[in-house]
């Protein structure tokens, strides 16, 4: 009993993850001096699981991404990868555990991410549509 | 070298684990904490071939217990720079005490963005579940079948892996070789391979659908403790069949070299060649999933013969629940001789006409018979989701193991499996 006790305890203690409400337009941008004008769903699926390492021109790409549970995140997840979280999840755990990749590093904002992808040409990511600026460029709209 | 640790603060572990990334060090880990009992305590007596017989399962018993298949892994992945990294992964399991071992340690190449190489001691990548076997949480069983999945070890060599696509279509082409050495602790026995060289082929259409397909061939050697001496089994033969015709002891002893040496030949498992091959197939939609895999082995040996297995798999999500369905077969068949052996000791007037041929046949066809297994299940499981980073796991499995030659008595009949899991990634 006391060993079926434990194991319960362990089943319910790690963190729950709260699901947020869902977010509007999502936009996929990438820094202006990319070289890149769009991108197709079939490329971001690539590069944000890992299966390619370059834009389309060949130029270095680096993905990143909002944190997990956030509204924001499920629906990329949802809309751009067909995946639910725990599927991304278990893709990215087939992958860093055969040392075949690690997924995006994950930010807290739009913000955030907007400000990280306008310094640094090879980044790529996704906000609302109402943070885009001028100072990143818009690849990919999603509803 | 290894370390004993203790996994029984399983959950400390868990709890204060999280991913850290210090330098360009990265930390990852899994636990799976599995439980589980069977219906009937396993039961395979040959002396005693009316007594009911239970197969069994894993080390499984009637009484609850986590050993058989709990483990933990931490890992590290050092990042040289954009194209090299080292990675090593500290492994413990209930199946071999808790011992922690240094399971993998390879040197990740990435020349290209097509090509990847691993040189050192990675995952065999032999099945479709193979290089992420151990993480509980990547799939929806408990474990993948053991019908199928029979093979579970780290291999020293090196690893090609180049990755392109066409359209939606992304396909990857494998190669890799090397060898490994590995105690089994469940049946005494040392496992030794070399000159292993294998080819994958996958093809992944728009993520939803998924096709591997794998060619394996090595050179084995096979070191089980209850065959290191030969001489024992033929005496224990002898005294048997002493007893059993009234004759005193020693009687038939003028036998033994004889006979000793045939046997000999017959279980001689050094430097053998395996050969297998693989193919899967998965369809994967957000809703729902189908699969199936398919596997066979086939080896020039008397005593392991050749063995054909396969599972068809699906499931169905419901919200954070994944309800899923596997029928498995494994089938062993023994290698000719060791047939035509057992036909012969089946007829005792042999023992008149070539008794050193008579006996040499009983034993080797008799420790054959028990290299085989033929087995059917039936698992109805249920995996749901607590968060993103756990899963907890419920499954029933009804076997049956069924005779492998005619009259095969020991361990053949039912048994059911309960298993749960908990199995995280941090």
């Amino acid at each position: 009993m006391r060993k079926l006790a434990l194991y319960c305890a362990m089943a319910i203690g790690f963190n729950l993850h709260a699901t947020a409400a869902h977010a509007g337009e999502m936009a996929i941008i990438v820094n202006p001096a990319a070289g890149v004008d769009s991108l197709s769903s079939d490329d971001i699926i690539r590069i944000f699981l890992g299966k390619s390492t370059s834009f389309p021109n060949e130029m270095s790409v680096t993905p990143i991404a909002h944190k997990e549970g956030t509204a924001i995140r499920n629906q990329f997840d949802s809309a751009i990868l067909h995946k639910s979280a725990s599927q991304v999840k278990a893709y990215w755990a087939q992958q860093v555990f055969t040392g075949r990749g690690s997924p995006p590093d994950e930010y807290a904002s739009d913000e955030e991410i907007k400000k990280l992808v306008a310094s640094n040409p090879s980044m790529i990511g996704y906000i609302e549509s109402s943070a885009v600026d001028s100072t990143v460029k818009v690849v990919l709209k999603v509803n | 070298m290894r370390t004993r640790l203790k996994l029984i603060p399983l959950y400390l572990l868990a709890a204060t684990a999280q991913i850290a990334q210090a330098d360009d060090i990265k930390w990852n880990g899994y636990l799976n904490v599995v439980g589980g009992f069977l219906r009937y305590d396993p039961v395979s007596d040959l002396t005693l071939p009316e007594k009911k017989q239970h197969p069994d399962y894993s080390t499984y018993e009637k009484n609850f217990t986590f050993d058989p298949e709990s483990s933990g892994a931490l890992q590290a992945v050092k990042k040289f720079d954009s194209k090299a990294s080292v990675t090593a992964q500290v492994y413990a399991s209930g199946a071999n005490d808790y011992q922690a071992q240094l399971k993998w340690l390879y040197l990740t190449y990435k020349p290209t963005s097509h090509s990847t190489f691993r040189i050192g001691k990675i995952g065999a990548p032999v099945y479709y579940f193979s290089d992420f076997y151990n993480v509980g949480y990547a799939y929806n069983w408990v474990t993948p079948p053991i019908e199928v999945y029979t093979f579970d070890t780290a291999i020293s060599g090196i690893d090609y892996i180049y990755r392109d696509y066409v359209g939606d279509l992304d396909w990857s082409a494998e190669v890799f070789s090397g060898g490994y050495t590995q105690r089994l602790p469940a049946i005494n026995a040392n496992v030794t391979t070399r000159n292993t060289v294998a080819a994958i082929f996958t093809a992944s259409e728009g993520g939803w659908l998924n096709l591997r397909a794998m060619i394996y061939q090595s050179t084995g050697t096979f070191e089980a403790d209850a065959l290191a001496d030969t001489g024992v089994i033929v005496d224990s033969a002898l005294a048997a069949a002493e007893e059993q015709q009234g004759y005193p002891s020693g009687t038939l002893s003028f036998l033994h070299d004889g006979i000793k040496s045939q046997v000999d030949v017959a279980t001689d498992l050094n430097e053998f060649k395996i050969r297998y091959a693989e193919a899967a197939a998965r369809v994967e939609h957000e809703r729902w999933f189908a699969m199936t895999e398919w596997v066979t082995i086939r080896t020039d040996n008397y005593l392991y013969g050749n063995l054909d297995a396969f599972y068809l798999t699906g499931g169905y999500r419901i919200g954070k629940a994944l309800p899923h369905i596997t029928f498995t077969r494994l089938d062993s068949d023994m290698h000719d001789d060791a047939v035509a052996d057992a036909a012969y000791a089946a007829n005792t007037a042999n023992a008149l006409v070539d008794p050193t041929k008579y006996f040499a046949a009983a034993i080797d066809s008799g420790i054959a018979q028990s290299f085989g297994k033929t087995q059917n299940s039936i698992t109805l499981g249920l995996r749901y989701e607590t968060s993103a980073s756990t899963a907890v796991k419920f499954e029933l499995t009804g076997f049956e193991e069924k005779a492998t030659y005619p009259g095969e008595t020991a361990g053949i009949g039912k048994n059911l499996l309960f298993r749960t899991a908990v199995n995280a990634i941090f």
